[in-house]
C-alpha cells in the first residue's frame, strides 16, 4: 500500500511561490509542491517548520503574501483569501478538536452536512455519517443519541475525520488531513487509511501531515519534507526510512532520534527497598501484576480498553486516605507510595492557560515551597530554574504558556508532575499530536524519572514508542491480556495480543 | 443499522459501554430533574392548599409566573451563548414603562419602540462577537442603559397600560388557564426550535465550540445576533405580560429578573458552559423558583425565614443535581471511573 493509485499525470493542485509573514519570522518561505488527482502525499517536519501556516494558504484561510494556488485547472492568488474551502471543493480535518461538546453525534453531522434538511434532518445527516463511520471505522461504537462530551477523544476525531467525507454541496476533490489519527489506536488508524486509499482510487485526492512518521511511510505516495519555512526535499515514501525522514527534516539542537539497544532496554529494575509497590490484580484471570520502583510500564492495547482506567484507579488508590493498604474500593489495586497525574487532555484539564508556564510548573508543588501557609517566591523560582534546563524549553518560565506549541506545553505539565517527587508518575498519551524531537525528550525526561528510582506508568495509542518501556501491559476488554517485556514489545507482538481471542471477523477491519 | 464487526468483545464491558437507557431522565437528564422538581412543588401546594388546583386557583398561581418564565426563557438563549446577560430586568422595565406610558398616547411609535429594542439586543449580540467583548460587561453596562431610558421615560411609577394588553393577559378560556395555555405553547415552541431544527442545533453549538461551528462554515456573528434577537423577543413578551397584570408602568419592576432568571436556568439544568440548555428544564426551574415562595407562604412560615429557605431550597436542588450527575456518571462507566 504505498501508491495513491490513479493517473498520476493529471495534475490536481499545484502550488507555486508561497510565502507567508508573521511579524519577523518568515513562516513559510516559497514553497512549491503538486499533487496528482487521486493520490496521498505528505508534508513532514517539526512543530513550527510551516506545514500547517502552507495548508492555511492552500486552502484559503489564510492570505499568503506571494505565490499561487491551482487547483483542478483554475489558478487563484494566494494573496486573497477565500471565505468558503468546501466551495472549492476541499475538506479540511483539523488538528485541534472542533466538535461542539453539548451537541448529540446526530446535531453534528448535521452541522456539517448542509445536505439534511426537512424534519428528518438528523437522521439524514446520521445515515450519511453512519456510513462513512462504517466504512472508515469498522466497529466504531458510536450512537447517535450521544452527546460529544461523552464521547472518547478518539471517537470524536473519528467522527471528524468521517465528517470531512460527508458528500456535500460541493463532491470533495482534495482532503487536508492534520494530525488526523493522534489519538486513533493502530487498528483504526489503519482502517483509515484503507479509506482514503479507498477514495483516492475513485480520484479523491489528500494531504497528511502528522509526526507519526512511520504512517506516512507506509501509507503516503511522497513526502515533502519542510524545514525552517522552507520545503527541503521531496522524497517517494516507498524508499523512505524514518531515520531518512529525520535527517532530512534537521534535528537542529535536538537530540538525535537514537534506537535504544536491548541492553538498555534491560536494565534490571532497582532492587531491594523498593518505595513503590504497585499490585494490579485481574479477577479473570487471576494474574497479579506487581510494579517497581525505576521501573517503566506502559499500557498498550486497543485505545479505550480499559488503559485510562487503570490509571486512574492507580492514582485514586495512591490517594486514598482510608487506613490499611491503599487501595479503591471496587478495584483490586494496591499501591504504596505517592502518585503524580499527568492528565491526557491538555487543554481541558492540564494547563491553566492564564498563567504562565513557571506558574503552571510549580501549582502542584505549592505545600512544599510554602512556610505557614505563604508562598516562598524564591522557593518559588528554584524549583523552576532547576527543571528549566532539563526541558529544553525556548523562552523564558515568564512567557504565558498558551504561547507554546502543544509539545512544549505537554513537557511543562511532566515537570509540574515530576516535580512532586512522587514514588508513582502516571501519565496519560503524553506523546498525542507531539513531534519526533519533542518525543524524544518526552522519553528522556521518562527514562531520568525512572533512574531515580520512580516508577513511571504510561499510556500510549502508539505502539511503536511502547518499547521504550521496561514492560508493557496489553490491554483488551479491560483485562490484561499479555505482559510483554520492553524488547518484544514490537507494534506487532502489540497488536497480534490486543486481538488474541478476539472474533475472527476482526481481521477484516483491518 | 447495526455494525458487522465488533472490535469491543469479551466478559466485562468497555468504559464506555452504553449503560444509560437505566438511568433516571436517561440521554436527556437535564430537564428531568427541574420537571420533578416543579412536579413535586405542585404536588406539595395542592396538599397544603387544596383550592389552589381550582381553575382560580391555578390562575393565580401561575399567572405571577408567566413573565418570570419568558424571562428565564430570555436568559436561557443568552446563557446559551455561552454569555450571561445582566440587563434582562432594567430591560424589561423599559418595556413596562414604554407599554405603560407611550402606548397608551402613541401607538405606532410605542410599536416600533418595541421592536426597536428587539433589534437592539441583537446589535449587542452582534457587538459582543465582532469586538469579542465579555458578555458580563456589556450587558451589565446596557441594564444602566435600559433603566436610564425608562426613568427618561417615566421618571416616577404610574401610567395606565392600554386596556387590550390587560384583558389579553387575563384571557380565560374554558377549562384551562390561559396562563397554562400560554406556557405550554411558548415552552413547546421555543424547545421545537433548539432541539427539532437544524438552526437550532447550529445556534447551541455556537456556544459550545464557535470555532467549530465557524470551521463548519456558519457565521459565528450571525448565530450570536440571532441567539440575543431572541432573547430580546422574549424580553420584551415579559414585559408586556407583566404590564398586562400592573396595570401600571414602573422603571424598576423587574430588577429581581436578572438573578432569578439566571438561577432559573442554571436549576432548570442549564450550564454556562455555553450550548449546554434545556427549554423544558429552564420553564420547570423558572416554575420551582417561583412556586418555592408561594409554597412558603402557604406553609405559613414566618416572612423573615422565606428569603433564606427560598435560597436553601435552591441550592438543594443543585446538590441533587451534582449527586444524579455523579451517579450517572458511575454507572455508565461500570464503575470504574
Amino acid at each position: 500500500m504505498t501508491t495513491g493509485g490513479g493517473d498520476m499525470s493529471e495534475t490536481l493542485l499545484s502550488v507555486e511561490g508561497v510565502t507567508k509573514r508573521f511579524g519577523s519570522t518568515l513562516a513559510v518561505d516559497d514553497a512549491a509542491f503538486r499533487l496528482a488527482r487521486g493520490e496521498l502525499i505528505g508534508i513532514a517536519g517539526h512543530n513550527g517548520a510551516g506545514k500547517s501556516t502552507v495548508l492555511n494558504v492552500v486552502t484559503g484561510r489564510l492570505a499568503g503574501d506571494a505565490g499561487t494556488v491551482t487547483l483542478d485547472g483554475t489558478t487563484r492568488d494566494a494573496t486573497v483569501p477565500v471565505a468558503s474551502a468546501d466551495a472549492l471543493g476541499i475538506r479540511i480535518v483539523f488538528q485541534e478538536l472542533s466538535l461542539c461538546p453539548a451537541l448529540r453525534v446526530d446535531e453534528t453531522a448535521a452541522v456539517f452536512d448542509r445536505s439534511a434538511r426537512g424534519t428528518s434532518w438528523r437522521t439524514a445527516a446520521w445515515n450519511h455519517l453512519q456510513t462513512v463511520l462504517d466504512e472508515m471505522f469498522p466497529g466504531h461504537g458510536i450512537r447517535r443519541q450521544q452527546q460529544i462530551r461523552d464521547l472518547s477523544i478518539a471517537r470524536r476525531q473519528m467522527i471528524e475525520c468521517a465528517a470531512a467525507m460527508l458528500p456535500g454541496e460541493v463532491p470533495a476533490k482534495l482532503v487536508i488531513l492534520d494530525e488526523p489519527t493522534s489519538s486513533l489506536d493502530a487498528s483504526s488508524t489503519e482502517s483509515f487509511y484503507a479509506y482514503l486509499h479507498r477514495r483516492a482510487a475513485e480520484g479523491l485526492s489528500a494531504i497528511v501531515t502528522t509526526h507519526r512518521l512511520h504512517e506516512m511511510i507506509d501509507n503516503l505516495s511522497r513526502l515533502y519534507i519542510m524545514r525552517d519555512g522552507r520545503i527541503v526535499s521531496e522524497e517517494v515514501a516507498a524508499t523512505s526510512t524514518k531515520e531518512s525522514l529525520v535527517a532530512a527534516m534537521g534535528i537542529g539542537g535536538h537530540e538525535a532520534a537514537r534506537e535504544r539497544t536491548v541492553s538498555d532496554v534491560e536494565r534490571p529494575p532497582v532492587p531491594g527497598d523498593a518505595p513503590v509497590r504497585v499490585h494490579i490484580g485481574d479477577r479473570a484471570t487471576g494474574a497479579e501484576i506487581e510494579l517497581r520502583a525505576g521501573e517503566i510500564i506502559g499500557l498498550g492495547g486497543l485505545e479505550g480498553h480499559g488503559q485510562v482506567a487503570v490509571l486512574e484507579a492507580l492514582a485514586k488508590a495512591a490517594r486514598s486516605r482510608l487506613p490499611g493498604p491503599k487501595r479503591t474500593l471496587r478495584q483490586d489495586v494496591t499501591v504504596d507510595g505517592t502518585v503524580a497525574y499527568v492528565s491526557g487532555d491538555r487543554g481541558d484539564r492540564g494547563i491553566f492557560r492564564y498563567w504562565d508556564v513557571g506558574q503552571n510548573v510549580t501549582i502542584a508543588n505549592l505545600k512544599r515551597l510554602s512556610t505557614a501557609g505563604f508562598l516562598s517566591r524564591g522557593a518559588e523560582r528554584r524549583l523552576v530554574d532547576g527543571w528549566w534546563p532539563k526541558l529544553g524549553i525556548k523562552g523564558g518560565p515568564e512567557d504565558p504558556i498558551v504561547s507554546l506549541s502543544g509539545g512544549t506545553q505537554q513537557k511543562a505539565l511532566m515537570a509540574r508532575a515530576m516535580a512532586e517527587d512522587s514514588d508513582l508518575l502516571l501519565l496519560e498519551d503524553p506523546t498525542r499530536g507531539v513531534d519526533q524531537s519533542t518525543k524524544e525528550d518526552v522519553y528522556a525526561l521518562l527514562r531520568r524519572q525512572a533512574a531515580e528510582g520512580q516508577c513511571v506508568v504510561w499510556y500510549s495509542t502508539e505502539n511503536e514508542e511502547l518499547r521504550h518501556c521496561d514492560r508493557v501491559l496489553v490491554f483488551r476488554s479491560n483485562e490484561i491480556v499479555a505482559v510483554l517485556a520492553g524488547s518484544e514489545a514490537t507494534e506487532d507482538a502489540i497488536l497480534s495480543s490486543s486481538f488474541a481471542g478476539a472474533p475472527s471477523s476482526l481481521s477484516g477491519a483491518s | 443499522m447495526t455494525q458487522s464487526v465488533k472490535v469491543r468483545s469479551g466478559t466485562v464491558p468497555p468504559p464506555t459501554a452504553p449503560k444509560r437507557l437505566s438511568v433516571p431522565g436517561g440521554t436527556l437528564g437535564s430537564w428531568f430533574l427541574p420537571v420533578v422538581a416543579a412536579v413535586i412543588m405542585f404536588v406539595v401546594i395542592f396538599a397544603v392548599a387544596p383550592a389552589a388546583s381550582s381553575y382560580l386557583g391555578l390562575s393565580l398561581l401561575l399567572s405571577s409566573l408567566l413573565p418570570l418564565v419568558l424571562a428565564c426563557l430570555a436568559q436561557m438563549f443568552v446563557i446559551a451563548a455561552g454569555d450571561v446577560d445582566l440587563g434582562i430586568g432594567s430591560f424589561v422595565g423599559l418595556v413596562n414603562v414604554t407599554v405603560a406610558a407611550i402606548l397608551p398616547t402613541h401607538t405606532l411609535p410605542g410599536i416600533l419602540l418595541l421592536i426597536g429594542l428587539v433589534v437592539a439586543y441583537a446589535l449587542m449580540g452582534m457587538l459582543i462577537a465582532v469586538r469579542r467583548l465579555p458578555s458580563i460587561i456589556v450587558t451589565l453596562g446596557m441594564s444602566f442603559v435600559w433603566l436610564g431610558l425608562a426613568i427618561l421615560i417615566l421618571p416616577t411609577p404610574g401610567g395606565t397600560v392600554p386596556e387590550g394588553i390587560v384583558s389579553f393577559v387575563d384571557w380565560s378560556p374554558p377549562l384551562v388557564p390561559g396562563t397554562i395555555v400560554a406556557i405550554v405553547v411558548v415552552t413547546v415552541v421555543v424547545a421545537l426550535f433548539l432541539n427539532r431544527t437544524r438552526y437550532g442545533a447550529v445556534l447551541r453549538g455556537s456556544g459550545s465550540n464557535p470555532e467549530g461551528i465557524r470551521r463548519a462554515g456558519w457565521s459565528v456573528v450571525r448565530t450570536k445576533m440571532a441567539l440575543y434577537g431572541i432573547a430580546g423577543l422574549l424580553g420584551v413578551l415579559s414585559g408586556i405580560v407583566l404590564s398586562g397584570q400592573a396595570a401600571s408602568g414602573d422603571p424598576n419592576i423587574a430588577t429581581s429578573y436578572v438573578l432569578l432568571s439566571i438561577a432559573g436556568v442554571i436549576v432548570g439544568g442549564g450550564s454556562f458552559r455555553g450550548g449546554d440548555i434545556s427549554p423544558v428544564g429552564t420553564v420547570a426551574g423558572a416554575l420551582v423558583i417561583g412556586l418555592i415562595a408561594t409554597l412558603l407562604q402557604f406553609l405559613d412560615v414566618p416572612s423573615s425565614y422565606q428569603v433564606g429557605t427560598q435560597g436553601l431550597v435552591l441550592v438543594l436542588i443543585l446538590v441533587l443535581r451534582a449527586g444524579v450527575t455523579w451517579w450517572r456518571r458511575r454507572v455508565e462507566t461500570g464503575g470504574l471511573a
